[in-house]
């Protein structure tokens, strides 16, 4: 019987670790993009930034998702679009209209910025976006920052949900130096007040940490150049702090999120020495052994396979659940990232016959039924692959950070696994397109 | 300025068309993208692409094959992943990517067909039109390879263009057109399409549900004189969307052309109100009646509403009528709000 083509993490250990993220298999594929792949595209994190318009300077097919989630999710009035067609690509034309169109968006006097966003078409014809939007910027009077949406270069460092976050944080500017105030760069929802991080930092003499889902106006944004350094919890939001560490000498740490607690008291380690102020995070893991033990008591010998379509390492959150009485059938990642091998390697220590499945993989359609089963899914991707188990997505719209983040994970599966929702359920309007 | 918008967010565009026509007739669609519009395809386009057996895969273009011309490895993606599987076809379906460098996908089917012995042909859709443009397209390039004047679908009629961008709200035409048609009615887009198609001289009667399907039919027509129509069913939706019509004297209706004209016809059964009707799509005059327009942009929408006492129009375009003091019934299209008034 035929099945999804797939590695070992033993294979994977053995594997030379890259600098930068690499494909689980060498050889080229067609891909398939299943009704799995879930949340936050290119146009959703631009219109993260409040008082801002999105210019889609785009053939019709790259702003289509727009269309559909601008409603869903109320930034419809905040798209505006330049549709390109044949005649405007082969002279060039529409690069003339663009002025034009952010001159009537700042004529509107509603938005106190523009985004504009090309797409493929441009990288490959080289346009020089950023000169153009400084052009356009000084011309019409508004602050324009700039991206691409432009998958044909999704493998690499620099993909468009990268660049998306760096056209964000280029609009930092620097000011009066705020010592107590710290972002958090890499989510898509504010960090609560109340939250763990938030109360460890005020000890430490943070007042406000700032995400761009919290600004509420564009000035906000700017502010956030004040601060005094970044927080980097997703590896996308990296070159943002290379960024700004370059551009306004704000320092950075990246702190991936973890979910096992012996990982999270290192990670707290490293931003005890990052802040120069000792923080008392022990305090904060008793929730979480709570927690972990309570789902092991219920759950012990479950079988939850791990999607990608989640916020961490789905090697770090196998050996996590692992810890914690559960069974892993099998893991989901395209891109392995350096990141990943540490868990990777751990993980070939205990279970090195574990495998590893890519999600676009053709074989994975062609023959999913033939998958190992398991009881839950974790993440939508791994959901659709498996009608008959319990499907639990990720909710993109919540930032957790430390053992919190390890609590939420236990009541998120706990939660997905007393009140099943329909995988196409969940689904609906968080597909990602780029 | 022409091709800007403000109030009206791009429609399906051509290549979602192109998968559309092709999606459940049995073969191996390959989007040649990178996988952005792939994924507009599947999220938003395609609403039978959950849970689906059909095998449609994005080609996954990278810069640098674009770069360098790599069509070699697009052949050895595509040929790796035929055989996996039995597929009656392969379709090549272009993107902005592939456009604007200038791929020639139909010499790519050609050199895979020779390698699988699988039919393949290339439609050169660009992502720059509306996916009319591409169903149109696609049913071309299907009609060219396969059709064919074999017998075994004699007394039978064939359904042009049934399904999801063409429909009215939640009307599944296959299902209707089954209803009106009885087991008469075979699909050029099913699964047994390559059957219909090679053996279309056959047919009694080839029906078109869009404006999209025109070609093929007329190429039918004229080939094997096969008497050929274009109408959309008077489906519950249409029905249900004349009734709230009643009492405008006049009315705007914005859908594809034939849908369009659908609530036309019905309108004209009960009343005597006057029907205009308007699209974004293909729009052909020998369907259309003086009066009735092909919009270049929204202000030719805005304007041609305001002449009106009553529009019906998809919800999510109900913005561009600002200045629209009249009443606004909801006539949803695929094609233009996805799934979110299904």
């Amino acid at each position: 019987m035929n099945s999804p083509q797939c590695q070992t993490v033993s294979e994977l250990a053995h594997k030379k670790i890259s600098k930068s993220a690499t494909r689980l298999f060498e050889s080229c594929y067609l891909h398939y993009n299943g009704p799995g792949s879930s949340g936050y595209g290119v146009k959703r994190t631009a219109m993260l930034m409040p008082e801002t318009a999105m210019l889609m300077v785009a053939p019709m097919g790259c702003g289509r998702s727009g269309a559909v989630i601008g409603e869903k999710y109320g930034f419809a009035d905040r798209m505006f679009y330049l549709n390109l067609d044949e005649y405007s690509v082969a002279t060039g034309s529409y690069l003339k209209k663009m002025a034009q169109a952010v001159k009537y968006i700042a004529y509107l006097q509603t938005f106190k910025a523009v985004l504009i966003c090309m797409t493929c078409i441009d990288a490959l014809a080289g346009t020089d976006l950023v000169g153009l939007g400084a052009a356009i910027s000084r011309d019409v009077g508004i602050p324009v920052t700039t991206t691409f949406m432009d998958p044909i270069v999704r493998d690499g460092n620099f993909g468009p949900m990268v660049q998306v976050r760096q056209a964000i944080t280029a609009c930092f500017k620097q000011g009066t130096p705020r010592h107590d105030w710290v972002n958090l760069l890499g989510c898509f929802a504010d960090i609560g007040k109340d939250s763990e991080l938030a109360e460890l930092l005020r000890d430490a003499g943070i007042t406000e940490i700032l995400t761009v889902a919290g600004c509420k106006t564009f000035a906000q944004l700017q502010q956030m150049g004040c601060s005094s350094g970044n927080l980097i919890i997703h590896h996308q939001a990296l070159a943002c702090g290379q960024d700004l560490q370059k551009r306004l000498g704000m320092p950075y740490l990246e702190l991936l999120p973890q979910y096992d607690e012996s990982r999270i008291a290192k990670q707290y380690e490293r931003l005890t020495e990052f802040m120069k102020v000792p923080l008392h995070y022990q305090r904060y893991a008793l929730p979480a052994q709570t927690a972990k033990k309570e789902f092991t008591k219920r759950y012990a010998g479950i079988r939850i396979a791990i999607g990608e379509a989640l916020s961490g390492n789905p090697f770090e959150i196998a050996l996590t659940l692992m810890s914690a009485g559960v069974t892993v059938p099998f893991v989901m990642r395209d891109m392995v990232q350096p990141d990943d091998y540490e868990a990777i390697c751990q993980l070939a220590a205990i279970a090195p016959d574990l495998p590893v499945y890519s999600g676009v993989h053709p074989s994975m359609w062609t023959w999913a039924d033939s998958l190992p089963q398991a009881d839950v899914a974790l993440g939508l991707d791994a959901g659709y692959f498996l009608p008959q188990a319990i499907s639990v997505g990720w909710p993109w719209d919540e930032t957790y950070f430390g053992y919190e983040a390890a609590t939420h994970l236990y009541s998120l599966l706990t939660k997905g696994i007393s009140e099943p929702v329909a995988h196409q359920a969940q689904m609906s309007g968080s597909y990602l397109t780029v | 300025m022409k091709g800007f918008y403000r109030y009206l967010p791009p429609f399906a565009p051509d290549y979602s068309g192109a998968v559309s026509a092709l999606f459940n007739a049995g073969g191996l669609v390959v989007l040649c993208d990178p996988g952005g519009c792939s994924g507009n395809v599947a999220g938003y386009d395609e609403p039978r692409f959950y849970g689906s057996h059909s095998a449609f895969f994005s080609a996954a273009i990278r810069e640098i094959d674009s770069i360098l011309g790599r069509d070699d490895k697009l052949e050895q993606k595509v040929i790796a992943a035929a055989k996996m599987g039995h597929y009656d076809f392969i379709a090549l379906i272009g993107t902005p990517v592939v456009s604007v460098i200038g791929t020639d996908l139909t010499a790519i089917a050609r050199r895979i067909e020779a390698q699988t012995g699988i039919p393949s042909f290339g439609v050169a859709t660009t992502g720059m039109e509306d996916y009319s443009v591409g169903e149109e397209a696609a049913l071309l390039a299907f009609a060219k390879k396969f059709g064919g004047n074999g017998q075994e679908v004699t007394g039978r009629i064939g359904v042009i263009g049934a399904t999801p961008l063409n429909a009215v709200g939640n009307d599944d035409l296959v299902s209707i057109m089954r209803e009106t048609l009885g087991d008469k009615v075979v699909f050029f887009s099913e699964r047994d399409a390559i059957k219909v198609m090679s053996n279309a001289g056959s047919l009694t009667k080839i029906i078109s549900v869009s404006a999209s399907g025109m070609a093929v039919g007329k190429l039918f027509e004229q080939r094997f004189k096969v008497p050929f129509e274009v109408k959309y069913p008077q489906s519950d939706a249409i029905v249900q969307a004349a009734k709230q019509l009643m009492g405008a004297k006049k009315i705007l209706v914005v859908h594809h052309q034939t849908a369009a004209n659908a609530l036309r016809q019905a309108m004209e059964k009960e009343c005597d109100a006057k029907v205009q009707v308007g699209t974004f799509f293909r729009f052909d005059q020998s369907l259309a009646r003086q009066g009735d327009m092909a919009f270049g942009g929204e202000d030719e929408l805005s304007t041609a509403a305001n002449d009106c006492d009553a529009v019906a129009i998809d919800p999510m375009y109900v913005k561009a009528l600002p200045d629209f003091k009249g009443t606004i019934i909801p006539f949803v299209h695929q094609a233009m709000s996805g799934d979110l008034y299904q």
